[in-house]
């Protein structure tokens, strides 16, 4: 049934099977599978961390310990196909003990988006900023999940715990909310 | 959706954000090594873990492993629960409801997959009982709740599970179970989940339907490749059954029949088709009659022979309006009709060909239609198969008309009209619904046989060199051009739209084309779009103008259907344009020049 899936899904299973390799290395105590696969999880986890966090510093401890966690529970890891819902639930869990801890203390204002993206950098991530700073923190979990972890709906649905439909329509109003950022920042211009 | 570009920038935006500190992870995971933190496999994971074989296995074994991998997902959902999920039962009428099941066929959970199901769930707690029981409670709340009767009678129950012995148990069980329902009318469709099947998932995310109804979707669309699965989103379940009826859709058991009784019915169709071209009852033969899906709607298709020509009416099944209609000769047989020189002689050339107000006068009066309503008139003088042919093509009245007449004869050679798509619904005939047991037509007529839709697309997907699950949005439609009868075939893959004409009973491709529509969501185009400037000169190229001509400029930048666009509007002399442009790949994807009132 393999010719059924579609070029992204292959790559996305590839990917799945790629991750999960390594952490079978890692597991066999083979620590060179690191490097690969902090390339492969970077970009998911530091996002889904500064989506729910809006800190980079606590963003990158977020990252960094991940990998050490991931190093860690390597061994008890049973491949089931799905190593990114693994991840990004290791990844959910640091997020949550820091904002636990920070809320024993006076936690500083949340950045805007402007400065936890290099907007100077990246011309593009302008019109993104502007539209994360109105999005809701569930909504910018979603597309995160989505976009960069590579989940389903059903998956993110699954993982946030609400209903499918519930991520589809809002991950579609999200989407149309950039496309408004996306034609005002190009018009401006 | 079609979110490709916005995905980029998404994902251009957090990437360029990370900091670079692999260097330090990996010198934190050396030390912790060495510290002998990392815990090692015990030996009874070793023996559940199915790691090695699965990555170990070759390509070949890679259907094996998808297969893996989709198994463990039913009981990977659930996987926090002390109970141990078996299976997962969904019952799809409009209300979802998902049920987990676990040892012994208990229900762990029940969920509502949208707001319909959650009225129905309202007060019900099914949460160890047993899952027979729990789906008849389901269905009686669904019957209560008007959700099931006599106009909408259909259940789809699919099963999901790792286990094939589960879900063969469970459909068995299921499908003994309701036999009381279906005694009463009803109708189940009994399907098992497909989990290899990636393309299922991705359908039911992208139009917010259920995986259940998804399936049937792709399993009636790979049955029947003119229907295209988003169109088929919007039916019903019962719709979806009346089609399932008709046609071969594998994995798919179905008891009892779909209610067609929100239908005008077969004997009123036929009546209204008849009535159409001008029949009467007696005249018409061979009449052929099948509930159908087209162009987004459920019509009656109702073919008949009638005065020499084979006819094909289509007729709304709901409000009993004609949809369509096409008519093309018999086969050569020679009727009694004036005496015409099937095959002209080679001399006939030098007879004149009729002039093309001659041949549009014919073409007007075959269709009923004066001078003064047509307009979008287009004529144009072509051979075909040894013969001259004006081929005539007009709207008016509501109707799209296409009429291909003989240059020399003024005989029509084929005749067709379509409805213009219109806002007001017309109001429907008061017609019963009528039960009469469906006759099923038998294959193509005799004499006129066609390959068919699929093999019409089998031919055009081996000359584009790709696979039918490398595209999508496929539109087959068969029609007469000519005077001959083909099948359009359009399909899109990679942002590139293919389009073939392909001769409908030999297979030979007519005419192939194939654009770039640039909305291509996979690709990585980059993020930038080609800017106003490069637009206003490509519009301007395309117009042959100058900047110095031109009045009046506009320029907006739209998200036409994920794909964003330039619409540029600009005036020169006495004509308007009006102009779209892709934004990232500058392809023109809309011209158009009229005079300025």
């Amino acid at each position: 049934m393999l010719f059924m899936l579609t070029m992204p899904e292959l790559q996305a299973e590839r990917e799945a099977d790629r991750i999960e390799e390594l952490i079978a290395r890692l597991a066999d105590g083979d620590i060179e599978a690191m490097a690969p696969l902090y390339d492969l999880v970077r970009s998911p986890v530091y996002a889904y961390a500064l989506s729910l966090l809006r800190d980079p510093h606590g963003a990158e401890d977020v990252l960094h310990d991940c990998c050490l966690r991931v190093l860690n529970a390597a061994g008890g890891y049973v491949p089931r196909g799905k190593p990114m819902a693994f991840i990004m639930t290791v990844t959910r869990n640091l997020c949550y003990d820091r904002l636990a801890e920070a809320s024993r203390h006076v936690s500083p204002e949340p950045a805007e988006w402007e400065r936890l993206l290099k907007t100077d950098d990246v011309p593009t991530s302008l019109a993104a900023a502007e539209w994360l700073n109105t999005l809701s923190e569930a909504d910018r979990q979603i597309v995160v999940l989505h976009v960069l972890a590579g989940f389903k709906h059903r998956e993110t649905a699954e993982f946030m715990g609400m209903p499918t439909a519930t991520v589809i329509t809002r991950y579609s109003r999200a989407i149309k909310a950039l496309r408004k950022h996306i034609i005002r920042e190009r018009m401006e211009n | 959706m079609k979110d490709g570009f916005e995905k980029q920038i998404i994902k251009e935006a957090f990437e360029a954000a990370v900091p670079d500190i692999k260097a330090s992870v990996l010198e934190d995971c050396r030390k912790q090594t060495k510290r002998g933190k990392v815990i090692k496999m015990s030996d009874n994971t070793v023996k559940t873990n199915k790691r090695k074989p699965l990555w170990k296995a070759a390509l070949a074994a890679a259907a094996a492993l998808v297969l893996l991998v989709g198994a463990g997902f039913a009981v990977n959902r659930i996987a926090h629960k002390e109970a141990v999920p078996e299976a997962v039962v969904m019952i799809d009428v409009n209300p979802s409801i998902e049920l987990t099941v676990g040892k012994e066929d208990r229900v762990l959970a029940a969920r509502a997959n949208n707001g319909d199901a959650v009225a129905v769930l309202e007060g019900m707690d099914l949460t160890g009982s047993r899952v027979n029981v729990a789906v008849n409670a389901v269905i009686g709340a669904m019957l209560r709740g008007g959700y099931l009767n006599e106009l909408a009678n259909s259940v789809l129950i699919s099963v999901e599970s790792s286990s094939q012995e589960v879900c063969s148990r469970l459909r068995e069980t299921l499908s003994g179970d309701l036999r009381d329902l279906l005694e009463s009318g009803f109708a189940v469709l009994s399907q098992t989940i497909d989990e290899s099947d990636g393309s299922v998932g991705l359908l039911a995310e992208e139009y917010g339907v259920t995986l259940g109804k998804a399936q049937l979707i792709s399993k009636l669309a790979q049955a029947n490749p003119a229907y295209e699965p988003a169109a088929l989103t919007a039916l019903s379940i019962n719709e979806l059954g009346i089609l399932s009826h008709s046609n071969a859709v594998t994995n798919l058991r179905a008891y009892g029949e779909s209610s067609t009784g929100a239908y005008i019915g077969e004997e009123n169709a036929e009546r209204i088709a008849l009535e159409y071209v001008g029949a009467s009852a007696d005249e018409a033969e061979r009449i052929r009659t099948e509930l159908e899906f087209e162009h987004g709607r459920m019509v009656y298709e109702v073919e008949f022979d009638w005065n020499g020509s084979e006819y094909e009416v289509d007729v709304d099944a709901v409000t009993g309006e004609v949809t369509g209609s096409a008519h093309e000769p018999q086969d050569p047989k020679p009727t009694s009709g004036p005496a015409q020189p099937t095959d002209a002689p080679a001399g006939a050339a030098t007879e004149k060909p009729m002039s093309a107000a001659e041949a549009l006068a014919k073409a007007y009066e075959r269709a009923g239609v004066s001078a003064n309503d047509a307009y979008d008139i287009e004529t144009e003088l072509e051979r075909d198969d040894g013969r001259l042919v004006w081929s005539c093509e007009f709207k008016a009245n509501g109707r799209e008309y296409e009429c291909d007449i003989d240059a020399l004869t003024g005989e029509v050679l084929s005749f067709e009209s379509e409805k213009l798509p219109s806002p007001k619904p017309t109001s429907a005939p008061t017609a019963a619904p009528t039960s009469k047991p469906s006759q099923k037509p038998t294959d193509a007529p005799s004499g006129q046989e066609y390959i068919g839709r699929s093999a019409a697309l089998t031919v055009a997907l081996k000359d584009a060199g790709l696979e039918k699950s490398d595209v999508h949005d496929i539109d087959i439609e068969r029609e007469t051009r000519n005077g001959v009868v083909v099948y359009e075939v359009d399909f899109e893959h990679d942002g590139w739209e293919y389009d073939y004409v392909i001769n409908a009973r030999t297979g030979k491709i007519i005419e192939k084309h194939r654009e770039h529509d640039g909305g291509g969501s996979g690709s990585n185009d980059g993020v930038n779009f080609i800017g106003e400037a490069a637009a206003w000169r490509i519009a301007l190229e395309r117009a042959g103008l100058t900047e110095s001509q031109i009045r009046g400029r506009e320029i907006e930048l739209d998200c036409d259907n994920g794909t964003y666009c330039y619409e540029l509007e600009f005036r020169s002399g006495k004509y308007e344009y009006e102009v779209k442009i892709n934004a990232v790949t500058g392809a023109v994807m809309k011209f158009e020049r009229e005079t300025d009132d």
